[in-house]
């Protein structure tokens, strides 16, 4: 069930009638209610599985109450049980994410040691939304364990927060110290959270379906038979995967959070501009915030502390720690650790390079002035799509493949789908820019957000007509849904 | 809380008012106003009498001289070829033609790829949408645009600007082309030369699609029942196809042989693959080898059309 689809509209119009009119006056209903929706949400995408989410959901839950318990009276049991819930987050993770790959993997190393090896039929199903709740899980315990928030006495309230149905598929990971607080209250009707949310859902839907999936068709026909195509077909294909991964991520969390805020509910915030920034490690702090955050707190901070006798070159072992685990999150594949790696080394060599690079733009007077701002955003955007280019490739060696012929140049441009993303995927991607660069530069031009009542309105309205004019309305799937 | 419901009714009527009102105006405009090349393709075929009609997709219409045929075979001409197009668009175009034209054609040259035939995601009913302008024009079109789904059909009613849906791009360029068209019989020569190498071709092309086999047969009655001869093609690709035993062009070329339709493939010609610079890519031929390609299948329906 799409976000953006006709069934999900459906669908969370019988959530919301019942939730803001006879449930309103409960919080407690209205959790049920939501908890309810959330279990056959998920069972309608993946009703087999809905077991394992409901299982974890009750071993965490009790694991939480334990671990608060024994902090004060026996701590190193609730070391141990913490331990023991990371264990068994990673092993749900490892289990329906990376066990195929695995397998395969073993049986590829004994097979080139001339061993033998049946792989038979074995065949794990990946469990959709694996990596967004069990790291809510995993934090969850963590957060607990240092005593940054008690443990959740209500099971229901509890369920809601893993399962929350707009960010069960595609996060945002939310963390339990801001979302459970939130489930003690009632959540009324309000114009601002409606028109607010309604505006991030209209806004997610543009990039999603007026960009992402614009260019959706020529960057799959391209990457997916990339030996057909020229190395110059191959870099267009590039360029707008890098557009697509941002719009088509940023597109579905401005979507669940717009839904999140409709029925009152605040969600993390999962971007912030990131392809207005001038460096790549800026790019990062914007870029899947709730993910990158929940590894600098959870993984970077403690390899941190951990490696801090190595001084600078701690730092940088923290970070490539730091960024293979973010590359490898996203799924079973070399191409993401390899992803992974290729930031860890970016993002270090910026870091070591930042006193001497403030040192030169003070020298110089450089900070500000739009000819040294605008090449240093391009050349951000260059690194990171190469980085996207690595992601998007379907095996390293495919990588090094399109690699070669990028480098041996030329060659005649595949125009298949061309038109199309490039009149309107194009130009609907410089709106979007254009909206995150007068909003970092806080530009006074305001059109959904405007003081006028009229003037949102009229703004609403052509957006729409212009999803309906331009908007790719059979696209595919979110590319996160897969993560 | 009523009051802010309230308010937000009002503006979510507000919103729905105008997006009604935008779409009814600029929807009535674009109707008057709109006219692109696939459309002008649909638009052309009430007043079309030539005896040949060429179908298929971007290979088509990139790779078959109208005027190379209507000068050597004496037999008048037109390419219908629609860019990203399969078997449904193909199969509405032909039934627009036998229904709806001045004159039928005597014969059709169908360019036939694995795209017509193989259950290719992107590349499905998802690409009947270049037919949205033609939806009223007959009942076939709406058959095959309705098999898109529910959704599809909902948008066309109540949507007046759903049939403009990502065509405005192609409205500003397209509407001056529409004189090229004529001259060149629907055919759009591709200039560039291909530089690359040949690449070995390894692809998924063994899960046939049963709807699009459907459709295949149903333009094969269609030409039977209507007395057209068909001929179906397979142009030339620079690429090596490694052998598969399921190749879907064994299944076409059965059905052809079935139903007594000639049928040529040169999908993987030595003589095409000899000669890089005669591509524009991979999958097409630039304007040059389409001269060495139109050549070839002149000859070889000539003999058919000259028993007649």
């Amino acid at each position: 069930m799409l976000v953006n689809s006709f069934i999900f509209w459906g669908f969370f119009l019988i959530v919301l009638i019942p939730y803001y009119t006879f449930l309103r006056k409960s919080n407690k209903a209205q959790n049920w209610w939501l908890l309810i929706a959330s279990y056959f949400f998920f069972g309608y995408s993946e009703l087999k599985m809905l077991p394992v989410i409901a299982l974890a959901t009750v071993v965490f839950y009790f694991l939480g109450i334990q671990i608060e318990k024994d902090n004060d009276s026996n701590p190193k049991r609730a070391s141990l049980l913490t331990t023991l819930g990371i264990v068994l987050g990673v092993g749900i993770l490892i289990y329906f994410k990376y066990l195929n790959f695995l397998i395969d993997q073993f049986a590829a190393l004994f097979s080139s040691l001339g061993m033998q090896v049946n792989r038979g039929a074995f065949t794990i199903v990946m469990l959709l939304g694996v990596s967004y709740f069990t790291f809510k899980l995993m934090g969850y315990l963590i957060q607990v364990h240092r005593g940054e928030i008690k443990a959740s006495r209500d099971p229901v309230a509890f369920g809601v927060f893993v399962a929350f149905f707009p960010a069960l598929l595609a996060g945002p990971i939310d963390r339990a110290g801001e979302f459970l607080p939130q489930m003690k209250i009632n959540r009324t009707f309000t114009y601002n959270n409606m028109a607010e949310g309604a505006r991030r859902v209209l806004w997610g839907m543009f990039m999603k379906m007026c960009v992402s999936d614009r260019l959706c068709g020529y960057i799959d026909a391209v990457f997916d038979n990339w030996q057909m195509h020229s190395g110059v077909s191959l870099v267009i294909a590039s360029f707008f995967y890098f557009i697509q991964a941002y719009t088509d991520f940023c597109g579905y969390s401005n979507m669940a959070i717009g839904v999140g805020q409709m029925m009152g509910i605040k969600m993390r915030e999962n971007f912030n501009r990131p392809y207005v920034v001038q460096s790549l490690t800026e790019l990062w702090r914007r870029f899947h915030m709730s993910l990158t955050t929940w590894i600098t707190d959870y993984i970077f901070m403690p390899l941190n502390v951990k490696f801090r006798n190595l001084g600078m070159w701690g730092i940088y072992l923290a970070t490539l720690i730091n960024m293979v685990v973010v590359g490898a999150w996203h799924g079973a594949n070399w191409t993401y650790v390899v992803f992974g790696i290729y930031h860890g080394i970016l993002v270090s060599v910026i870091t070591a390079l930042e006193r001497p690079r403030k040192k030169f733009e003070k020298k110089h007077h450089l900070v500000g002035k739009w000819y040294y701002k605008y090449p240093r955003i391009l050349f951000t955007w260059f690194l990171f799509a190469l980085g996207t280019t690595i992601f998007r490739s379907e095996s390293v060696s495919a990588f090094s493949g399109i690699c070669g012929k990028i480098l041996s140049g030329g060659g005649s441009i595949f125009t298949d789908g061309l038109f199309d993303a490039l009149i309107m995927g194009m130009t609907s991607f410089a709106i979007v820019l254009f909206k995150d660069w007068k909003d970092e530069e806080k530009k006074n031009i305001h059109l959904l957000h405007s003081n006028k009542l009229w003037v949102r309105i009229l703004s609403f309205s052509l957006i729409v007509v212009y999803i309906i004019l331009f908007a790719e309305l059979d696209g595919k799937s979110f590319i996160y849904y897969q993560f | 809380m009523m009051k802010d419901f309230k308010k937000f009714l009002i503006s979510a009527v507000a919103v729905v008012g105008l997006v009604f009102i935008l779409n009814e105006s600029l929807g009535i405009f674009l109707d008057n106003k709109a006219v692109f090349v696939d459309q002008q393709k649909y638009n052309r075929i009430e007043r079309a009498t030539e005896d040949l009609a060429i179908l298929g997709a971007s290979r088509a219409n990139n790779q078959y001289i109208t005027n190379l045929i209507k000068d050597s075979l004496g037999v008048s001409t037109y390419n219908y070829g629609v860019g990203a197009q399969n078997v449904y668009t193909n199969y509405a175009i032909l039934d627009l033609l036998v229904h709806k034209s001045k004159q039928k054609p005597k014969y059709v040259i169908w360019d036939f790829y694995f795209i017509d035939i193989l259950d290719c995601p992107g590349w499905n009913t998802e690409k009947n949408n270049t037919l949205y302008s033609a939806y009223n024009e007959s009942a076939t079109v709406k058959e095959v645009v309705n098999l898109q789904g529910g959704k599809t059909v909902w948008l066309l009613k109540y949507l007046r600007l759903y049939k403009f849906n990502s065509k405005l791009p192609r409205v500003l360029i397209e509407n001056k082309i529409e004189q090229r068209n004529e001259i060149l019989g629907g055919y759009i020569p591709l200039t560039v030369e291909y530089k690359d190498g040949i690449e070995e071709y390894e692809e998924d092309r063994t899960t046939l699609d049963k709807q699009k086999l459907e459709y295949v047969a149903k333009v094969f009655e269609l030409c039977k029942s209507n007395n057209i001869q068909l001929f179906v093609f397979i142009s030339p690709g620079f690429y090596l196809l490694r052998d598969d035993p399921n190749d879907w062009a064994k299944v076409i070329e059965a059905k052809c042989k079935e139903g007594g339709i000639p049928f040529f493939n040169y999908e993987q010609d030595p003589y095409f693959l000899s000669h890089p610079e005669w591509f524009y890519n991979t999958l097409h031929l630039n304007d040059n080898g389409s001269k060495e390609y139109t050549s070839k299948i002149i000859n070889d329906i000539k003999p058919i059309l000259k028993s007649e």
